[in-house]
This record gives structure tokens, sequence and C-alpha cells, in this order.
């Protein structure tokens, strides 16, 4: 018996072209075939229209295989390689036909097939050599067992490539006289034998009789273990015994069965003879482990997996939509928690690794200002820590607009830019655009400042204050006048610049009416004066709007 | 088990095989090993008298000769109903093209020696020299849900009838896609009488998934005939045996065209299978299967008839008498039952069940089909047969496969050449019958002595 299905399975078919098989019918009377022909309707002849025609191995020299990088360009992920490579052919001068003196014929010769039984003779056509001394004829040959050498080199060969015109240097394969070489693909399935004794000593199922495991056995080598063609050729006749000493409960259910009630029948056979040819303490490591994948066989799990594939199978195309749309979220989701987590681990460290140092509570730390003191010991320390260069261009960041939405996100940047900005800022330190700045709230600040962090509310703090108690508080009354609240709550970038501009027009304002205060009216100074305080009010109502905003 | 060859091998073997496609409409018999079958004949045969009862090929069909009746052996579901005729005519088609009368030796055939004991002349030594295939193995496709009767009689006529020293029968699905070089499909297959869809493992037909209806290309040329009838004014199906000269006309007037009389006209047979001939080159030119996919909301073509008058602008055919038109909407409306019974051209007069269609003939067989396998066959969809061949076919095929299953990959294969579309089951069995590791499976005359022609169920799985 053979398998029907092995020419498919290892013959590549898709590769088949008829135009490759040599026309032998035309040689009706026996002629000699010119070699030359057929081999040049083909850049690069296969091995096989080699092998038909007879031709022996392609000149080793002449052999030019496609580079790497070619066959990587060509070699598509999950596919065979194509029958004959993608890759230009180098440009070669038309050879010559060179004659050999040989004399070749093409002889129709009947071969038989080991594989069957009968001894059919069936014909084919073999390129012989007359002047060859004493090549007896194929049939004649005993079909001996495969010895699996023999093909090795030619399986080999099969991806090689050969040239686009062959000399006939090389010697022409002798006509086949060992092995028909097609008998390596007469596999079969073998499935497990027992005795009558085995069967009633371990076998015995009370859903299974005999005659229907015999004939899942005999069906599982008629279709090569093929489960879905098993499962379609199912038609097993109970015999029905109308002998009156049987009851009809004992009929065995016959009709179809499932992929999996087979499938179970045939693994729990197959591992019980298994462990009564080798016990199960004997086997070897490979052995082991197909029993137990024929013990733990689960029909009810198979049967759940199958159901639920094919509801995944029929889902519309707006569940798969949506399916797909969850799925990235949910990546995203974890992505962004990922992040997350090592930032919060990273701060978690720097502060464990202060406290320790301090051999402080994180109790004791209550008030705003004991907080904010242990933070810059702790970046110091973190700064003293990756040995900061003295570089000037301390970056620092503005923490102002935490509150804004994306404040995680922004946290992050923000950290970035304050570390990466230290130190011999990495490929990590990214230059923002004057938009992303404002965005972000990141300022460059100019000015040397003390070094750590500073709080930009101190800043505003300090241009209320003059050099003399009386100046300051003429200061905080022009400033009241105008509404400017004592404590601004949102002292963001814009505010605090407006606001310096105010104070500094404050300024101006003291000084204009130190000098002028003899005689406010009848100069012109004081309407000066007036229109400044007019300006100033106005000002001073950007900078609340701003503080507003 | 043995171990398996690592490296897949071109495995051709040549051995002079002959191939057989018997289909409705047309046989096809080659040579193993060719691409394209090389004697193909109509299966139709005319039958003149009971002297004449047998004329084969297409310069005898298509003669219009007295009381000449046009048969055809093969029953509407594509197997052989008349086993005697089916015979003559692949016989015909063997030997007319492929192998010619085999010829025994005049001196040898013992015919002209003089007869020694009265009648002692060797006859059974003759008939075996005279055999047609006596030298050739033979291969013949045939049908999913062919009877296992049948089966019998093919390896009979085969063996016995002809010859052979070696039989095998392929299925055609299996063969269908062979052709397209895969062992698992899931293949569509429209003839002239049968659409079937059937699915392949690995070398190997799946009974139980197979799936027929009549609704193919037959079908469609009736419904030609109820457009062309339906139509004000109707349209004329004049055939061309019948015109003896015609006059150019302007589109839509009606033809000018002296008919051609017969005292004995032949019979209507003959005229209908003119006529098919007609709407075979209309088929050919004009009718296309309409594509949801072309309008934005996937309209149906009942629902696209503003689309059609803007978008369509129609093809022009003339027919053998000079009328010619300008079919538009009518050209998509022949096959569309195909796909949707109410879309059919006379849903009242003849209905289409729902269960005809290639739609539910695809959901059933890939419902029949495992779970595991259904994604593979869908990567695998092999679209075969003559009637295929109508425009816009395998679009459809596809656009109605992935609405069915959204979630899976559906790839068509379907040659672009007609011809392989056409001969797909033919190619099949000549890669088949040209493999080396195939020769193993014939089954030989030795063993059809020894077991009888039960062995085909056997063998030929």
């Amino acid at each position: 018996m053979a398998r029907a299905h092995d020419c498919q399975e290892t013959v590549n078919l898709s590769t088949w072209n008829p135009q490759s098989l040599p026309r032998h019918r035309r040689a009706e009377a026996v002629r000699p075939s010119p070699p030359h022909l057929p081999v040049a309707t083909f850049a690069r002849p296969s091995r096989e229209v080699r092998d038909m025609l007879g031709l022996g191995p392609a000149d080793q020299a002449q052999q030019k295989r496609p580079s790497k990088k070619a066959k990587a360009a060509t070699k598509r992920p999950g596919e065979r390689q194509p029958p004959i490579p993608i890759v230009a052919a180098p440009k070669q001068y038309k050879a010559k036909l060179q004659k050999s003196n040989e004399n070749v014929r093409w002889r129709e010769t009947s071969f038989v097939n080991p594989a069957r039984r009968d001894a059919l003779q069936l014909k084919h056509w073999v390129r012989t050599i007359l002047d060859a001394p004493a090549v007896q004829p194929p049939t004649q040959t005993i079909p001996a067992p495969p010895t699996g050498e023999g093909e090795k080199p030619e399986a080999e060969q099969d991806t090689s490539e050969t040239p686009a015109i062959t000399t006939h240097d090389a010697k022409p394969t002798p006509p086949q006289t060992d092995e028909y070489r097609f008998t390596q693909y007469n596999l079969q399935a073998d499935p497990p034998k027992y005795t009558d004794e085995e069967y009633s000593t371990h076998l015995v199922n009370s859903r299974w009789s005999r005659e229907e495991t015999d004939y899942l056995m005999e069906l599982y080598k008629d279709f090569y273990g093929k489960w879905p063609l098993i499962v379609d050729r199912w038609e097993f006749q109970p015999v029905t015994k109308v002998e009156p000493g049987t009851s009809e409960s004992e009929s065995l259910q016959s009709a179809s069965r499932s992929m999996e009630d087979l499938k179970s029948r045939f693994y729990e056979i197959s591992a019980k003879i298994m462990a009564v040819r080798t016990p199960v303490s004997n086997m070897t490591a490979a052995e082991f482990e197909d029993h137990e994948k024929m013990i733990k066989f689960n029909p009810e799990a198979e049967a759940k997996r199958k159901r639920a594939a094919d509801t995944l199978q029929h889902r519309s195309a707006e569940d798969r939509k949506e399916e797909e749309y969850l799925v990235a979220e949910l990546r995203r989701i974890w992505n962004h928690q990922d992040r997350f987590a090592a930032q919060l681990k990273e701060l978690r460290e720097r502060l464990d690794h202060s406290l320790t140092d301090d051999k402080g509570q994180a109790g004791s730390f209550s008030t705003h200002a004991e907080i904010f003191a242990l933070y810059q010991k702790v970046v110091a320390n973190h700064d003293k820590n990756r040995k900061r260069r003295p570089d000037g261009s301390g970056n620092t960041a503005s923490p102002a607009n935490a509150a804004s939405g994306r404040g995680n996100e922004n946290a992050a940047q923000l950290k970035r830019q304050s570390t990466g900005g230290q130190g011999a800022s990495g490929p990590s330190h990214r230059q923002l655009g004057p938009r992303q700045e404002q965005r972000f709230g990141v300022t460059t600040v100019q000015e040397r400042n003390t070094p750590g962090v500073a709080f930009r509310s101190d800043k505003l703090a300090k241009i209320r204050q003059a050099k003399s108690q009386a100046q300051t508080k003429k200061i905080a009354d022009v400033l009241a006048e105008l509404g400017v609240p004592e404590v601004i709550q949102m002292p963001t970038d814009s505010v605090t610049v407006a606001m310096e501009s105010l104070v500094a027009k404050v300024h101006l304002l003291l000084e204009a009416r130190k000098d002028d205060t003899p005689d406010i009216s009848s100069r012109p100074g004081t309407r000066n004066g007036k229109r400044s305080a007019s300006e100033l009010s106005e000002s001073s109502n950007t900078a609340t709007k701003r503080q507003r905003k | 088990m043995s171990v398996p060859p690592l490296q897949p091998e071109y495995g051709a073997d040549e051995i002079g095989a002959i191939v057989l496609d018997p289909g409705y409409s047309v046989t096809r018999a080659g040579f193993a090993g060719e691409d394209v079958p090389k004697s193909v004949i109509p299966s139709y045969y005319g039958h003149l008298s009971d002297e004449k009862p047998f004329l084969f090929d297409d310069n005898a069909i298509n003669n219009p000769l007295p009381g000449l009746d046009i048969r055809n052996p093969m029953a509407s579901d594509s197997t052989v109903e008349d086993w005697d005729t089916a015979s003559k005519l692949w016989e015909y088609a063997i030997t007319s093209r492929l192998t010619g009368p085999k010829q025994a030796s005049a001196l040898r055939n013992g015919l002209n020696d003089p007869p020694q004991n009265g009648e002692d002349v060797d006859m059974d030594d003759v008939e075996n020299n005279e055999a047609p295939l006596s030298e050739k193995p033979l291969l013949m496709t045939e049908p999913g849900w062919n009877s296992a009767k049948n089966r019998e009689k093919s390896i009979e006529l085969a063996m016995e009838s002809w010859g052979a020293p070696a039989f095998y029968l392929a299925r055609s699905p299996v063969m269908n896609s062979f052709a397209s070089g895969r062992p698992t499909a899931l293949v569509v297959d429209i003839g002239a009488s049968t659409t079937s869809v059937s699915c392949v493992h690995d070398g190997l037909l799946l009974k139980k998934c197979t799936q027929k209806s009549s609704l193919a290309g037959n079908w469609v040329s009736d419904q030609l005939r109820l457009i062309f009838n339906a139509a004000q004014p109707p349209v004329p199906l004049t055939p061309h045996y019948l015109v003896a000269a015609k006059q150019q006309v302007d589109a839509g007037e009606s033809a000018k065209a002296t008919l051609r009389s017969f005292a004995a006209p032949p019979l209507a047979s003959f005229r209908r299978l003119q006529e098919e001939r007609v709407l075979t080159e209309f088929k050919e030119t004009c009718v296309q299967v309409w594509n949801p996919a072309r309008t934005p909301n996937n309209a149906s073509l009942a629902n696209s008839a503003d689309y059609l008058k803007t978008n369509d602008v129609g093809k022009p055919f003339e027919f053998p008498d000079g009328y010619n038109n300008v079919f538009a909407a009518d050209r998509y409306r022949a096959v569309e039952g195909l796909f949707d019974p109410a879309a059919s051209a006379d849903p009242a007069a003849a209905p289409v069940q729902k269960s005809d269609t290639l739609p539910a003939l695809l959901a059933a067989a890939l419902a029949a089909a495992d779970v595991d396998l259904r994604p593979l066959l869908l990567a695998n969809v092999v679209v075969a047969g003559g009637s295929s061949l109508i425009y816009g076919l395998t679009d459809r095929v596809s656009y109605e496969l992935a609405a069915m299953y959204p979630s899976s990959r559906v790839r068509i294969v379907a040659p672009g050449m007609t011809v392989e579309r056409k001969y797909a089951a033919w190619i099949g069995g000549s890669i088949l019958a040209s493999l080396g590791s195939f020769h193993q499976m014939w089954i030989s005359k030795k063993e059809y002595e020894e077991n009888g022609a039960a062995l085909v169920e056997k063998r030929c799985k």
C-alpha cells in the first residue's frame, strides 16, 4: 500500500512545470535526443532536468551559488524557496555546442517499482550509452532494501545551481540499475498492534467494541494517521447480532464519532500498548514524553477548545476591530504603568538613601520647610554622587504646572530635563523648542542662582523688600492700592515677569514722588505721575489677569 | 515509520500514461506530463439514425444534417449515465488524437492466414492487439459524489474493453487542487452542469464536505434565455447555422437577416446546442458578476440600479442575425442568482433554492470541515472550471468568504490563464500520473484479475 498524498507531501508540485518534462513521445523511432536542446531552454536547468536527461551532476567549477544576501532577499518567511532562484545569471557568451563522441540513445525501458507487490512493469525513457560495456536492463534488478546512502548526495545537489549551458564533460549517469528511486517515499503509518490476549486484559472499553477498535486501527493505517480524513470516512457498521441472547442495551453506539472520541481511544490504546511492551520505568526520555502526551489527552478540553475556536472564527468584523482596539489600549496602559512604577521606584530609592544617611525618620519632617530642606539635601547628595561638573549651565526645572492634566508625564519630562541636563548630557537629553518649553513650563535661568532648588514665590517676596522699612511700606501701599494681593497664588513665569516689571515701575514712581514732593501740582511731572499711576494699574491688571489664567 | 526524505524532491517519472477527464460539456484526454490535453472534444454527440448512431467531435455535431439529434451520455450531475456511448466517446477521444487505432501486423494477426481447420483464427489475440490502450496506463477523473457502481464500471471499461495495463480513478476536486500545487484546498469547481465545493486535505477528498448544485454554466445560459425573452422587445436568439445573410442594423433595431430554410431540419436539440454556442460567446464577452465591494456601502445588485446607470456603460453584443444592443444591468442579472436567489432572472418561473447558491455551498462545506482545518482551507481556495471564467467571479467568491469568516485570511488561487482554469482537473491528473512516487498506486491488470472491480474502492480513496 502506498500513500496517495505522499506524492504531494514530498514533492513540491507548485514547482511543477510541464514544459520541463522532455517530450519523449515524439521519439517514436528511437533517435538520439540532442542533449543541448532541452537544456538550453532553461536558464538554469534544475537537477531533475539533468537527471531525466541523464546528464549527471553539473560541473562543480561552474556551479554558482547565490550569495547569502541574494538568498535572504528572495526567501520569504514561511515559503519554500522558488524552484529557480530569482538571481540574475551572470552574462555568459553562448557556449559552443560540444558534441560528445558517445553514442547516446534514449530508450524506452520497462522498470519495476519494488513498492508494488504485483511486479507491474511500466515503461519510461532512459538515456543509454550504446558503446558502454554491457549495461544490464533495469528490469532484471532485484529490489534491495533502501540503504539511505545512495540518495544523499543527490539531495544535497537539489538546492545547488547548475550553469546556464552545460557542457558534456561530465560523465553521463549510467541508466538506473539500482533500486527505483521513488521507493523512499513509500511511507506507511503504523498503528499499535495488539493480540487478543492483550486486548482482553488491557484494552477493553465499555464504549468500544473490539470490531470498532479494529476498524479504527485499520482506518488509521489506510489514511496515514490523518485525523480529518479518518473522521470523514468513518462508516462503521456494527454487525447486528440477531441472536436472542443479546439485549438492545448491549449494542454499542455506532453513529458517527467525533474526532476527540476517536483520538482518545487511539491514544489510550497506544499508551497502554506502549506501557505493556516497555514498562514506564524503562522508557527512554522521548518514549516517556510520548507516553505522557498520550495519557494526558483530554477529549473534553479539546472539544471545548474547538468550540471556542469556532466562535472565534465566526465573530463579526466589528467585534474583531473592537478586540484589536481593546488589546492596543491594554498594551498602552501596561506600558504606562511600567514606566510609572519605574519612576516611583527610583524616587523611593533616592529618598530612602538620604534617610538612612541622616538616620532621621520620615515622620519628623512635618513642616513644609523641613521637607524642602530634606529635598535640597537629597538633591545635593545625588549630585555629589554623580560627580557633577560645575559647567555653569545648571538647568533647573520649574515644577510650576504640576497640576496640569498630564502631570505624570510632565514630571517625567522634567526629571529627565533636570537630571539629564546636569552631567554629560547623553542621548536622552532632548532640546525643547520654545513652544514646548512654554507648554512644559521649562525655563532657562540666565542669572546665576543659589545652588539647589528655589521657589519662585521667594523671588516675588524678595522684590517687595526695599532697603529701608519705610520704602518697603510705601511699595506695599502702592501695591495694595493697585489691588495686588500679598501672596500671589500662582507665580508662573509670566506672572513673575509681569510682577517684576510692575515693581520696577513702582520703584520709578516712588523715586519720582520723592523728587517732586514740594510742588506736586504745579509741575507737569504730576500729570506724568498720574499717568504713570494709571499705567501701573494697567500693568497690574495684566498681572492679575495672567495670574487668573 | 521510516524517516521521510528531508529535501523535497521533484519527482517526475513519465510512463506515457493517458489522462482522461470527462465532463458534461467537454471531454479532455491527453498524455500525462503535458501541460494541456491534446484531445479536447465535446461530450455531446450526434445521433443521425440507427445506422449512424454516433457522430463525434466538433465537425459532426455542428453540421445541420437532416434529422440530426444531439445527445449527451452524461447525467446532469456530471456522472456517466449512458455507459455504452460514453465508452465509445472516450475511445474516440483517445484514439482520434492520441494513440491512433492500434493495428496488428498483417503478417501476424492471423486474419490473412488460410483457414486451417475451419475457423481456427485466434480472435482473442487479435482483439488484444487492437485494444486501444493495450500499452498505456489510464488515469481517469470522477466527480467527488460518484457512486461505487459507477466507479466499478470505469475500471471494468478500462481493463476489459480497453485492455489498459494499469488504471487509477482520481477525484476531480483533488486534481483541481493538485493543478494549483496545493495538497490542502477548498475547491470551487464551476462547470457546465454542476457547481461543486469540496474540501481536500493532504491530497485526499473529505467526502462529508462535498457540496454540489446545478447552478452552473448551463443554468446561466437559461437565465440569459429568460432575460432575453422578457426584454422589450424580446431579444431574438438565432444561431449561426440559420443565418444565410445579414444586414447591419442600429443598436436595438430588429434584425434584417435572411434565414436559411431546411427541407429536413435537424431536431430541436441541435438548435439548442447551437444557441448554447451563441450564449457561450455572450457569457464570455458580456456577463459579469456583481461585486458589492464596488459601491461605497456594499450594495447588492438590486439596490445598485442608480450606481449602474451612472458608472456602468454596458457592453455591446451582436447576435449572429445582426441584432445588436448594449447590455448594462442584464449582464449582471444573468449570474446574480448564483449568489442571491431573489436576484435571479425570473424568481417566480425558475426559482432558485437558497441552499443551491454558491455562498450556501461554501458555508456548508466549511461548516462540515474540522475547526482546525478551516483557516488552512480559507487560505487555499482553488477556483476552477470553465464557468468560473465569468468575469469577476473570483472577486465575488473572495468577498463572500470574507463576509462569512471576517477574522480569517482568505486567499483565492485562480490561475489567470483560461486554459489552466478550464482544464484544471486534467492538468492535476497529468501531474499525478507523471509522478514517480505515484506509480505504486496504479491498479494493475493482475491486481484487477485477482481482486475484482471492488479494489477500486479500496485503492482510489
